[in-house]
């Protein structure tokens, strides 16, 4: 299947017909309903907050952020002019901006209580013009969307990546930040599997992302961290015997000259007078 | 746009993110418009902490209306009588005011964003990012 993101930038892929075929897509509606749905039910917000929505196109999942329990209140940004005009006819609730991730958001700091972003956040990996850089692009995002959002707030955002390679290069953006970051993926290797981006601001209760989906059923939780620390554990402590041998053993596969080990190998040396 | 959107945009200018001049952003030939919006007591008195009260009194008078000097304070739990004015007031203030068409112009480099449809003109050319 060819992926829309290989063809032409955002604000000009969707133009005036394919911003009108997407929106009217029964198909796609299902879709971008059911990833909402799902983004809402990660953000677990408790009392009506103010949502950014970030690529919200023609505000098919504004609309349900606006008919969810509580009612939410959001603010929309997008790149592409015939996307935001056709938000427009739908008169939908929340506020619309154009402009460009990539940029940076310009919100002020600790604006919102949540942001959500359905299938958009790929499109900083492109490079379409000469001088753009994804990295350079994907930070300037991450950074303003860290600042943007309250302490204890939260970011869901779902995308499609081209391959793991992406997938990596957004996670660590996203890491570098300042987020605590987890990725959820539905329906695992099948053709529609979707992964969401679960990103955390710093706070009392967020502490560990892996809380976000501690009540929530059917979800494995995979740590990576926990990994990391057993290899760490695993590591022998510098200055030991073990380090030593170690160390021994990977210069004689180098082909270098090691001493042969005895029962004085690593041995603490005696006082001397 | 809505006032409430305008309390929260500051100018995306890189020289400007240190400034305190980029926020708020000044409206220039605004045109408003009132547009119904359903009445979520909930909502405001969450935003309430959140809102840059001077800002806010800025851009409204540079719209043309006045608000009190001071931010008001909600005083109980329970939305009292009283509490329930100022809410009804920051409703049509933040929710239900929305400037179609005019310009917001950042105060530390001048840059203008314009407004048409009430939606926010935000892109940069690529040398200001």
């Amino acid at each position: 299947m060819s992926r829309p993101e290989d063809n032409l930038p955002p604000d000009l892929f969707y133009n005036e017909t394919e911003s009108r075929k997407y929106t009217t897509s029964s198909r796609i509606q299902n879709i971008q309903a059911i990833m909402t749905n799902r983004a809402l039910e990660l953000l677990g917000l408790e009392t009506p907050s103010l949502i950014l929505d970030i690529g919200c196109g023609s505000g098919l999942s504004g609309e349900i952020l606006s008919e969810a329990d509580p009612p939410h209140t959001w603010i929309g940004m997008d790149i592409s002019p015939s996307m935001l005009a056709v938000a427009l006819d739908r008169e939908v609730d929340g506020d619309l901006l154009l402009g460009d991730m990539g940029q940076g958001l310009p919100f002020r700091a600790g604006s919102f209580d949540a942001a959500i972003s359905i299938s958009a956040i790929q499109w900083l990996c492109n490079e379409d013009e000469k001088g753009v850089d994804p990295k350079t692009r994907l930070s300037r995002f991450f950074d303003s969307l860290y600042a943007c959002l309250k302490r204890d707030g939260k970011a869901v955002c779902q995308f499609y990546p081209r391959d793991d390679k992406q997938r990596d290069m957004i996670c660590s953006a996203a890491i570098k930040a300042g987020f605590g970051a987890g990725l959820l993926e539905d329906d695992p290797e099948t053709k529609n599997k979707k992964l969401y981006l679960v990103l955390t601001v710093g706070g009392e209760g967020n502490k560990d992302i892996t809380g976000v989906v501690r009540n929530m059923d059917g979800v494995d939780v995979y740590d990576a961290r926990k990994k990391l620390l057993a290899k760490a554990k695993g590591d022998a402590k510098h200055g030991t015997k073990a380090w030593i041998m170690k160390k021994k053993e990977t210069d004689r596969r180098k082909g270098k000259v090691v001493k042969s080990d005895s029962k004085y190998t690593g041995r603490k040396r005696g006082i001397k007078f | 746009m809505k006032l409430l959107t305008a309390n929260f945009l500051s100018c995306a200018v890189k020289s400007c993110k240190s400034s305190p001049l980029s926020f708020p952003l000044h409206f220039r030939d605004a045109e408003l418009a009132s547009k119904s919006v359903p009445y979520n007591p909930l909502l405001l008195s969450n935003l309430l902490p959140r809102l840059d009260w001077t800002a806010l009194v800025t851009s409204s008078s540079e719209l043309g209306f006045t608000l009190p000097a001071t931010k008001p304070l909600l005083q109980s739990e329970n939305i009292g009588e009283e509490d329930e004015n100022t809410l009804k007031m920051l409703h049509k203030v933040l929710m239900e005011t929305e400037v179609v068409e005019g310009k917001m112009v950042c105060g530390s480099c001048g840059f203008e964003y314009g407004i048409h449809q009430s939606v926010g003109n935000f892109l940069l050319p690529s040398h200001l990012v």
